[in-house]
């Protein structure tokens, strides 16, 4: 599927991905091809993307939205979290 | 007076280096706060994207309070300059515009249907001396703000907006036209009109120069209506949260959009004063070379008379 991820600030991924994993508002989900539409918020929590060669990314998120469309498209826009001031 | 035209040149010499200087920095800090400004993009297209999605999916009854308009009653006014000076008119000409504005409007300090935030010490400064109270003001920040910077002025005209303190927002900032034309614009940023502010974030691409070619890419938000979704928690309770991101999104926009137009307008500002320490530089010169030459031919007059006296 595609995937992209957004903050504000920069573009944190964008690509074909095998499947992402996320917290949301109601639980750790894990998003692979073909989901079903679904719009959901994030809670803060580690955004796991395994891309199409299978490597692991890891990215720290702050609050956020994941919209996953009928194309096989997945989006999510995330807040930046500041991980070198939260020790 | 030689010495005296002398010291003045070294004198302008000096400021001319100073200017050139801050030109240079200026015109760098100014393609750095525009890239920045241009990066949150994405973001805001996916962001605008899913608000139209959800706005035409669920027919909820239940719209987020940052969405509904109310009769304006009292309004916060939103005044965004720069903490320093030495950048044209950047300042005044906002300051400039709210005066006009609050002269339309009757806006005076015993007007309680007005709140005030202060972006800049200018802006502060300017609202203090004229004896209205500043409800929140943001100082200091520096260039290129980062979200998390921005946060605490959203918040507050989010919460002053949700408890019914305040019916709309006024913000009174600087376009970033191109690297040569700023301009003071008045918007409206709350209640949230999501056609107004696809507006800005197809605004943060300067109409001509530099990254100026990123303005014709600006389809992308016109898909075909989506059929059916899953939404989690419940669509009120999204629609209250992108509503609020927006929120944050747009006056972020609105401050980096400033940043980069102070920069701008200092950049001009600083040409102008380079080339006329130049130009002062250059006549002082001329000054100096006719005296010293006058001086040399009355000397050389007089060596002659002196030696022709002699003679005879």
């Amino acid at each position: 599927m595609k995937l992209s991820i957004y903050s504000l600030k920069q573009v944190l991924f964008e690509g074909e991905a095998e499947s992402v994993n996320c917290a949301t508002e109601g639980g750790e989900i894990t998003v692979l091809d073909n989901h079903e539409p679904l719009i959901a918020t994030l809670t803060p929590g580690t955004i796991t993307v395994k891309d199409a060669a299978g490597k692991e990314h890891f990215i720290p998120a702050g609050a956020g939205f994941l919209e996953v469309t009928a194309e096989n498209a997945t989006k999510i826009l995330a807040d930046e979290v500041d991980t070198e001031n939260r020790k | 007076m030689f010495q005296f035209i002398k010291q003045r040149m070294k004198g302008a010499q000096n400021i001319s280096q100073i200017t050139k200087a801050m030109e240079l920095v200026a015109a760098t800090k100014m393609r750095r706060s525009q890239e920045i400004a241009l990066r949150s993009r994405p973001y805001a297209y996916a962001a605008l994207d899913l608000l139209r999605t959800l706005a035409t999916l669920e027919e909820t009854d239940k719209t987020p309070p940052l969405l509904q308009k109310r009769l304006p009653a009292r309004t916060a006014v939103v005044l965004v300059t720069s903490d320093k000076g030495l950048a044209g008119s950047f300042n005044s000409s906002v300051l400039r515009r709210f005066d006009q504005f609050a002269k339309k409007e009757g806006v005076t300090p015993q007007n309680q249907n007005y709140l005030f935030v202060a972006v800049g010490k200018k802006a502060h400064a300017h609202l203090e001396k004229q004896g209205f109270a500043v409800l929140e003001s943001f100082v200091r920040a520096g260039d290129y703000t980062t979200p998390d910077q921005v946060s605490p002025i959203a918040s507050v005209l989010e919460r002053q907006y949700v408890a019914g303190a305040i019916d709309r927002a006024i913000v009174f900032s600087t376009h970033f036209r191109t690297a040569l034309t700023q301009e003071v614009i008045e918007r409206e940023i709350l209640p949230i009109e999501p056609a107004a502010l696809t507006d800005l974030i197809n605004e943060i691409v300067p109409e001509t120069g530099r990254f100026s070619e990123l303005r014709i890419e600006n389809s992308e938000l016109s898909k075909e209506a989506p059929k059916s979704f899953l939404i989690e928690p419940t669509p009120e309770r999204v629609l209250g949260a992108i509503a609020s991101h927006l929120l944050h999104m747009q006056v972020y926009h609105l401050f980096m959009e400033a940043n980069a137009s102070e920069h701008a307008a200092r950049r001009m500002a600083m040409k102008n004063a380079s080339e006329n320490a130049t130009e002062l530089v250059q006549t002082l010169t001329i000054t100096y070379n006719k005296l010293r030459q006058a001086a040399i031919t009355k000397e050389i007059t007089e060596i002659v008379a002196g030696a022709e006296a002699l003679k005879n």
